[in-house]
C-alpha cells in the first residue's frame, strides 16, 4: 500500500491552493463526522449536517495551525455544528405525551424489569427506545439537549465538553446539572400513571 | 422516593444504550461528490490567512479584560488619594508660582 499523505501534508496543499486535496480529508474522516452527527441530528438531516461540517472545516482550515490533532480539530467542529442545528431548529415543547403509544410504555416497563446484560441491550436497540430518546430530548433546549447528550449519555467529562461546546467550565457543570434535572423529570413524567391509556 | 430515583437511573440507563446503539448510515460517492462540488464553489479561500490587521485586533480582544481591570484599579487609587485638579493647582502656585505661569502659558491648565 502505498504511503498516505498525513493531515497536515494534505492541509499545506489545500492551503497553497490545491483544493481538489481536500477530498482525501474528506474521505478519511467522513466515518468519524458521521457517527458524531447521527448520534445528535436526525438520520434525514445527518448528510445535510456532516455537509456543513467539511464545509465549515475548508473554510476554516486557515486558523487550524495544528494546535490539536485534526480530527479532534473535526470534532469539535461537528459538535458545534450539531449544537448550531439544534439553535436553528429549537425545541418541540409542544410534543404531547400522546404521541407515544402503548409499545412506548412496554419500552419502559420492560427497562424497569430486572434482566441480563445482553436482554437489556437487546431491548435498548429497538426503534421505541429511540423514539423515547427522541421525545425526551426534543423537549430540550439546543444548550441542554447537548449538554445532556454529551455529558450524561456519552460520558464526556465536564471539562471535554465545554471544549467541544466552546464554554466555560463553570457554565458546563451548572448547565449539565440542570439539564439532567430536567431530563430526569421528562422521564418521570413518562414512567408516572399520567400518559398511560 | 429511593425506588422513584432507582426506576428513572433504570430508565436512563436504557436511554444511554440507546444513545451508544446508534449506528452509521453509509455514505455514498454521491454525497462526496455534492460537497466537493461546495467546496469549488468556495473555491481556493483558505489561502488567504489571517491579515496582520485581523492578528492585530484578536490581540486587542485578549488584553481587553486586562486594561478594563487595570482602568477601574487606577480609578479606585485615584479616589482613594482624594486627587483633585483644582487642589493638584493650588499646591502647585503655593509651592511654585513661576511653574504656574509656564503651565498656563503653554495652556495645559
Amino acid at each position: 500500500m502505498p504511503n498516505q499523505p498525513d493531515d497536515d501534508e494534505i492541509i499545506k496543499k489545500v492551503l497553497c491552493g490545491d483544493v481538489n486535496a481536500f477530498e482525501v480529508l474528506l474521505q478519511r474522516y467522513r466515518s468519524l463526522v458521521f457517527g458524531i452527527v447521527l448520534k445528535h441530528v436526525p438520520r434525514d438531516r445527518g448528510e445535510e449536517v456532516a455537509q456543513d461540517v467539511f464545509v465549515r472545516a475548508y473554510q476554516a482550515l486557515p486558523s487550524y495551525a495544528g494546535r490539536s490533532s485534526f480530527p479532534r480539530w473535526l470534532t469539535t467542529l461537528a459538535i458545534r455544528s450539531c449544537y448550531d442545528f439544534w439553535r436553528d431548529h429549537g425545541r418541540n415543547r409542544e410534543l404531547p405525551l400522546s404521541s407515544l403509544a402503548q409499545e412506548h410504555q412496554k419500552w419502559l416497563d420492560e427497562a424497569l424489569a430486572p434482566q441480563s446484560r445482553e436482554a437489556f441491550l437487546e431491548h435498548a436497540a429497538r426503534e421505541e427506545g429511540k423514539e423515547i430518546l427522541r421525545y425526551a430530548l426534543d423537549r430540550l433546549s439546543a444548550e441542554d439537549r447537548m449538554v445532556v447528550t454529551l455529558v450524561h449519555l456519552e460520558e464526556h467529562s465536564i471539562k471535554e465538553t465545554a471544549e467541544l461546546l466552546g464554554w466555560g467550565v463553570i457554565k458546563t457543570k451548572v448547565r449539565a446539572h440542570r439539564a439532567r434535572r430536567q431530563l430526569h423529570g421528562i422521564v418521570r413524567e413518562l414512567t408516572g400513571e399520567g400518559w398511560r391509556h | 422516593m429511593n425506588a422513584d430515583r432507582e426506576a428513572i437511573c433504570r430508565i436512563e440507563e436504557a436511554l444511554k444504550a440507546v444513545h451508544r446503539h446508534e449506528t452509521e448510515t453509509r455514505t455514498d460517492t454521491a454525497w462526496v461528490s455534492s460537497v466537493m462540488r461546495e467546496i469549488r464553489r468556495i473555491g481556493i479561500r483558505p489561502i488567504t490567512r489571517n491579515s496582520d490587521y485581523e492578528r492585530c485586533g484578536q490581540l486587542v480582544w485578549r488584553f481587553s479584560v486586562l486594561s478594563s481591570l487595570l482602568a477601574l484599579a487606577l480609578t479606585v487609587v485615584a479616589l482613594g488619594t482624594e486627587f483633585s485638579t483644582a487642589s493638584e493647582v493650588a499646591k502647585l502656585f503655593f509651592e511654585d508660582p513661576l511653574a504656574v505661569v509656564m503651565v498656563q502659558s503653554l495652556g495645559i491648565v
